[in-house]
């Protein structure tokens, strides 16, 4: 029974025989079939016979003359050879030809071309070398599946190639020589000469091949020496190319530099070189002059920037990427440069570094709205830096980042100052943005927003500004009001809009309340003088002074708050009111007479105590005009319906209005523009004196009926309001971090003292930078109150209380 | 005599017809046994003996390149005419979906199959 192996062609025929056999005769052994030769023997003169015609073979074919010759003899031949057991000599008798060939005629050829032939000399040897060399080794096939195989020698056509290193390239300097000439042949092209290039490849791939196994020939003879030179030359090169040029212009030139070279070593060179090649023009091109780049007067990377020359400063960016160390070097110029704007923006705020030495100094400062509005156009310069120029790298993200939480952090009224910005933007009287416009302006608060170190500040702030435009109702939109809150919930967590929203609520509980009011009094007729409009706050929601003041009030005022004090505490149960005179607004009636030209009657009138709207004399006549005032203001002018002159004094101890904004109402009412000088100021100094004397101005006149009385505020804090608000900062944050305090300690049960410090700036830091005195301190403190305490046998480890 | 095998297709007389036994491009090769048999068979085929391959794709330009023939002075025709069958089988089921069927070898050729393939490398 014969069976075949089905299916089994990973196996050759001859081997599917052997396996065929191997199984119909189960008690042979081993592993491989032997072939053995057929009985008859090989004479030596047979094998003599053999030797030489193969030899002669060989030559012939080695002189190209092999058309005629006839395959399947020669390759019998030298099978049988191997067959018989006669490897060894023809191996040996093989190796001889081959080096016959090529120590003769072959060397003489070519130590004779030494001169513009030697080139082409070589390649033309080599080409036919190995061409021959297949030849033969197909020839040799068998001897190298069997005799080569078993003897572990070098298959032919690697000894083929050995022989021709040993006896050509290694004899009479050729290998010195190859090199000058393809050197220089490389220098000629780089200086603009045509050279016949094809030449160049050949020699390389002829270097190539002599290393057999791996590419020693090549990298020694040739490759090693090409980029020592090259590196040299271009060493030469780019200092002439650096004195001679601009930035931008060397940046050109070094990228066609790499492209030529590029280039040159994918037409002709070994495909690794290229590799090689980059890297040593990159370090020789790039990296030892980037620094000078980079920083060259009036051309480098700040003249760049300052420029807005975004070509330019991509391709300086792709250029210096390829190397280590590039990125840092522009980041670092990059950061000085920014901040320095950024450090003189900041500088040049108003409320920042030294007082102005006088008011034309004073009006160059730039207010707080105007320096956000710089700050957002700078990170908008550089965001626009960064994606067309820069390709979105983190390198310079993070840098730009960095650089801008650090000056605008430099500022300590930063937090406060951002929150101006976005109150002016949400105020009424703004140029109307559509939604596109109002969503982009709170995005671009929102970055500014996340550089501040200081957050819980600006939340404090944001409080403040948020309150004034509700209660003043200077919103633009409850919308976008709603927007931004929505911005923060989701940058700070529910915890910081908790109170912005509660004040939302109250806000809207207003009209309601009002009508239900009006109701009131409806059905009490005759009881309220005047319209009345309440907004009620509830207490600790809404950021109020530390003690509202308790001015007096008109009598009419009065009984209107006891009016609507009655309604409120009967509609809600246990609840208590009280009147807040800070925030309030008023519309008052004055009638103004006209100037008197005559200086008796004014006399007249100052020594007489009266209403100065008693029955008018026949020449004056009346000026109706509405006011709209703030609650302050309306107290202070309904006293001059008592008497026409006040002093400061009387009136600070008549109304018992804060000294401060007194102050401030009287300016605005005396000292301000004429179409708001309601009263006419007797005084000396610039600023209101205590003696001061004030009276109706009647000469007052305006285009308006109803004229608005603006407060000469400032929008920003006055340095005691500043230094309140500061104090209510720090005692906000001694407790937050008692807090964190005690929530770690309870979690963790015992902590060394700077771990402990540790994970509280980590909880906090996303509100403000807790300095390690404080944590102390309140940790002091929390040990005083028994909250923890000290452990027994270490004093620098914290357990916690229950 | 010829013998055309049923493998390797189309039966006709002349060399013209058959459009490929004569020059480079040329389709067909002849393979003639030490007793003088001709076979003409697919040069895809007998390249599947690496020693023909040598010998007809190689750079020399052998007796046998310039004629598309190739003697083989020391395997009769029984055997090459297995070998040929050989060349076919492998070719048609290599890399094949299909069922592969036994490649029948009778036992009296078999030594002689095993030399010649030893020589052509197959």
């Amino acid at each position: 029974e014969v069976v075949a192996f089905p299916g089994l062609f990973t196996m050759s025929l001859a081997d599917t025989i052997s396996a065929m056999s191997r199984a119909s005769a189960p008690a042979a052994g081993g592993n491989r079939m032997r072939i053995r030769a057929f009985p008859t023997a090989m004479d030596e003169a047979y094998v003599e016979q053999t030797l030489t015609m193969l030899q002669g073979a060989i030559k012939e074919i080695q002189r190209k003359n092999n058309g005629g010759l006839s395959f399947e003899e020669l390759y019998r031949n030298a099978y049988t050879m191997v067959l018989h057991k006669h490897g060894e000599r023809l191996y040996k008798a093989l190796s001889a030809v081959v080096r016959d060939h090529l120590k003769g005629p072959i060397r003489k050829k070519v130590s004779g071309a030494m001169d513009d032939r030697f080139l082409e000399t070589l390649n033309s040897s080599w080409a036919e070398h190995t061409t021959a060399m297949v030849m033969i080794r197909d020839i040799f096939m068998y001897m190298d599946r069997v005799y080569v195989e078993q003897q572990k020698c070098e298959p032919v056509y690697s000894l083929g190639i050995g022989i021709f290193r040993d006896e050509i390239v290694r004899q009479d300097r050729v290998s010195e020589h190859l090199r000058k000439v393809l050197l220089e042949m490389i220098a000629e092209e780089r200086a603009g000469v045509t050279v016949k290039w094809s030449g160049i490849k050949s020699a390389c791939a002829m270097l190539v091949s002599l290393g057999l196994d791996n590419k020693q020939v090549y990298e020694v003879d040739f490759e090693a020496p090409f980029l020592k030179e090259t590196a040299e030359y271009y060493k030469a090169a780019s200092q002439k190319f650096l004195a001679e040029n601009c930035a931008s212009v060397y940046v050109k030139k070094v990228e066609n530099c790499l492209s030529e070279e590029t280039d040159r070593a994918m037409r002709y060179l070994d495909k690794d070189t290229k590799n090689k090649l980059l890297q040593v023009l990159e370090n020789v091109l790039i990296t030892q002059h980037m620094q000078t780049v980079v920083d060259m007067e009036n051309s480098g990377l700040k003249a760049m920037i300052r420029d807005d020359k975004v070509a330019e400063l991509r391709s300086l960016y792709l250029l210096l990427r390829r190397v280590p160390g590039g990125m840092n070097v522009m980041t670092a110029s990059m950061s000085e440069y920014l901040r320095s704007i950024g450090e003189k923006l900041v500088d040049d705020v108003e409320g920042v570094g030294d007082e102005p030495a006088d008011a034309a100094a004073a009006a160059q400062k730039k207010d707080p709205v105007r320096f956000i509005q710089e700050l957002i156009d700078l990170k908008d310069r550089f965001d626009h830096f960064l994606k067309d120029a820069f390709e979105n790298d983190g390198t310079f993200k993070n840098k730009i980042q960095s650089d801008f939480e650090f000056f605008f952090n430099k500022n300590k009224r930063s937090p406060e100052f951002l929150s101006l910005y976005i109150d002016d933007k949400l105020k009424k009287g703004q140029k109307c943005m559509n939604e596109n416009e109002m969503e982009s302006m709170l995005d671009r608060s929102m970055v500014l927003f996340r550089f501040l170190s200081e957050k819980d500040a600006f939340e404090k702030y944001y409080k403040q500004h948020v309150a004034k435009r509700l209660l003043l109702d200077k919103s633009i939109s409850d919308d976008a009001e709603k927007q931004m809150i929505t911005k923060l919930k989701t940058e700070c967590g529910c915890q910081f809009t908790q109170r912005l929203e509660n004040m939302f609520k109250d806000k809207e509980i207003w009209s309601t309340l009002n009508t239900n009011f009006k109701e009131f009094c409806n059905a009490r007729p005759g009881v309220l003088q005047m319209d009345v409009a309440v907004r009620v706050l509830t207490a600790g929601i809404w950021p109020t002074q530390s003690a509202a003041p308790q001015c007096v009030l008109p009598d009419s005022c009065n009984d209107a708050f006891n009016h609507f004090k009655e309604y409120y505490t009967g509609a809600h149960n246990g609840r208590k009111i009280t009147l807040n005179t800070l925030l309030g607004s008023a519309d008052i009636k004055a009638i103004f007479y006209g100037a008197t030209p005559n200086a008796d009657e004014l006399s007249q009138q100052e020594s007489e105590p009266g209403p100065s709207h008693r029955e008018p004399a026949p020449k004056r006549k009346e000026d109706h005009k509405i006011l709209q005032v703030n609650t302050h203001t309306m107290i202070l002018l309904m006293r001059f319906n008592i008497r026409p002159k006040f002093t400061f004094e009387q009136l600070k101890e008549d109304t018992q209005i804060p000294d401060r904004d007194l102050q401030r109402c009287l300016q605005s009412l005396s000292m301000g523009k004429a179409s708001q000088r309601i009263l006419v100021r007797r005084g000396k100094g610039k600023e209101i004196e205590a003696a001061d004397e004030f009276s109706v101005n009647d000469s007052f006149t305006s285009k308006l009926t109803r004229i608005r009385i603006q407060n000469i505020t400032n929008k920003s804090e006055t340095e005691p309001e500043r230094k309140e608000t500061r104090s209510k900062i720090d005692e906000d944050r001694k407790h937050e971090v008692e807090a964190a305090i005690v929530r770690i300690m309870k979690a963790r049960k015992t902590l060394q003292h700077n771990d402990l410090v540790v994970e509280v700036t980590e909880q906090l830091q996303s509100r403000f930078k807790p300095d390690p005195q404080l944590i102390k301190m309140r940790i002091e403190s929390l040990i005083e109150r028994e909250y923890i305490k000290r452990s027994d046998d270490n004093h620098r480890v914290y357990q916690y209380q229950a | 005599g010829r013998n055309l095998l049923p493998f390797s297709g189309i039966m006709t007389n002349s060399d013209e017809q058959y459009g490929g036994l004569s020059g480079p491009d040329a389709q067909y090769v002849r393979l003639v046994s030490s007793d003088g048999h001709e076979f003409i068979i697919k040069k895809e085929l007998a390249l599947t003996s690496g020693t023909i391959k040598a010998m007809l794709s190689g750079p020399g330009q052998y007796a046998e390149h310039e004629n598309n023939e190739v003697n083989f002075r020391e395997i009769p025709s029984h055997v090459l005419q297995k070998v040929c069958q050989y060349f076919t089988y492998k070719v048609r089921y290599t890399n094949s979906a299909t069922e592969i069927p036994e490649f029948q070898i009778a036992p009296e050729v078999a030594l002689e199959l095993l030399m010649a393939a030893n020589f052509l490398d197959c």
